[in-house]
């Protein structure tokens, strides 16, 4: 999906199941609260950055500077927002996106464009938890979503082959056909589960 | 057209003293006999001209029977008055024959109607010919139409020795195959191929064991084979694909979790909303 066809179905073999279906309310919840860590996490070595500076240039009077709930709520606010729409800009996910296996496309499968990145960004940041509205959505798309034309789907890389291997051939799967948003058998095939031994 | 024979004038003189005294034809009644072969030959010419003409109307078999009846008359004159003039000759021939030139004339008469029919007889037995030719024509066209040949030619002819003498390698050297093979229609050839039964028939194994396939690698060019089959599917492409999301253990555990719980909670809520995977607002 986030590469060109090689011929090859480079998609993990456990995640061809479900790989471009839209994900649920769980798996991006989780991813989220990744990125809030994540963005806490970069927000204190700022923090802790900016006191180093301070320390050098006052030396024995240092002092760890002060930070007011309103500074630190508009610096995460901007952090989150850079953060989150550099993530969906550049590579189609963020970091919490990348550990849930998710990424964020347009309803076409385009990546995501700069406009589109920010307001969503700023939606997220301003009301995240209109993102519950997804486990309700028929196209399970948050309310996000919904705005800026853009879905989040299970994503682990890799891509489809436009040539069928093996497999497909033998099952009768039409592998470079476009995966569709709600398949019927979500809910009865099983996922597969990882091979603990390997 | 037969020669002319010459004619014995020199022999006349020695023939003279046979006189008139016998009884046989006179010259009179010799000359009109013969003038009687002329005009019967002639009337039947005339008589055959018409009837085999291709008009066969009333007017041209009219003219041939009054031809016909014309010579017929003129033939009966003759022959009434051939004794008459017999009996004048037998009473003046001594003069005349004296003189030795009504012997000579009889000659000459008698050579002409010789000549005459013979002429005749030739053309009789050419007509006879013809008719000979046709009838045998005519009994062979009906005997072969009788026969079935074909039937014949399977039960009596032993093809395998006819065969057997026959230089297939001349005849095919003689043959233009481009032109026969650019007559044939491949595609209605193929149509009509079953290839599975064809394929049936074929022993692959015994075919795979005499193909050398070391000979057939040895001609070919494999670096330039792999580094355009690598260029075609961007190895280094589906490399990078390949490490580069990948994930730990961990990792994927974790997101197989996540996306059973996100199939768990949507069962929930679709059993809340009592509504199937189809019909989801």
């Amino acid at each position: 999906m986030n590469a060109p066809a090689t011929g090859f179905d480079t998609v993990p073999k456990e995640a061809r199941s479900f790989h471009g279906q839209p994900a649920g309310l769980v798996t991006r919840t989780i991813a989220n609260v990744v990125d809030v860590v994540v963005v806490a996490g970069l927000l204190g070595v700022v923090y802790l950055g900016i006191s180093g500076v301070l320390f050098l240039r006052r030396g024995a009077s240092f002092s760890f500077p002060i930070v007011t709930y309103r500074t630190a709520y508009i610096v995460g606010f901007v952090g989150w927002v850079i953060y989150m729409a550099f993530g969906w800009r550049t590579n189609g996910r963020t970091y919490g996106d990348h550990l849930l296996g998710l990424r964020v496309r347009t309803m076409s499968g385009d990546r995501v464009g700069g406009v589109r990145a920010v307001i969503r960004a700023l939606l997220c940041g301003i009301a995240p938890l209109l993102l519950v509205w997804c486990a309700f959505s028929k196209q399970q798309r948050s309310v996000q979503d919904l705005v800026v034309g853009t879905h989040v789907i299970y994503d682990w890389g890799g891509s489809r082959s436009e040539v069928p291997s093996d497999d497909a051939v033998r099952v009768g799967v039409d592998v470079a056909a476009p995966v569709p948003h709600e398949p019927d058998d979500r809910d009865t095939e099983p996922v597969p589960r990882v091979d603990r031994e390997r | 057209m037969r020669e002319p024979e010459s004619i014995p004038i020199h022999d006349l003189p020695s023939e003279a003293g046979r006189g008139s005294a016998d009884a046989g034809p006179t010259a009179t009644e010799r000359g009109l006999d013969f003038l009687a072969g002329i005009v019967s030959f002639g009337a039947g010419l005339v008589v055959s001209t018409l009837d085999g003409g291709d008009e066969e109307d009333e007017r041209t078999a009219g003219v041939a029977a009054f031809v016909a009846a014309g010579a017929g008359l003129f033939l009966e004159g003759l022959r009434a008055a051939a004794p008459m003039l017999g009996s004048i000759e037998r009473t003046a021939g001594p003069k005349i024959g004296s003189s030795g030139a009504g012997e000579t004339v009889g000659e000459l008469l008698d050579h002409w109607r010789s000549s005459w029919e013979d002429r005749h007889e030739d053309d009789r037995q050419q007509a006879a010919d013809e008719q000979l030719r046709t009838t045998f024509q005519r009994a062979v066209d009906t005997l072969l139409g009788q026969l079935d040949l074909t039937s014949l030619v399977i039960d009596h002819l032993d093809i395998q020795r006819v065969a057997a003498e026959v230089d297939i390698q001349a005849m095919v050297a003689d043959l233009d195959m481009d032109a026969l093979v650019g007559r044939l229609d491949m595609n209605r050839l193929l149509d009509g191929i079953d290839m599975d039964q064809l394929l049936d028939r074929i022993d692959m194994d015994r075919l795979t064991a005499r193909i050398d396939v070391e000979a057939l690698l040895d001609k070919v060019d494999m670096p330039a084979v792999a580094s355009g089959v690598i260029e075609d599917l961007d190895i280094p492409q589906v490399i990078r694909e390949a490490t580069a999301d990948t994930a730990s253990e961990g990792v994927r555990d974790v997101r197989l979790r996540g996306v059973e719980a996100d199939r768990a909670i949507r069962r929930v809520v679709d059993r809340i909303l009592s509504r199937s995977n189809g019909d989801r607002p």
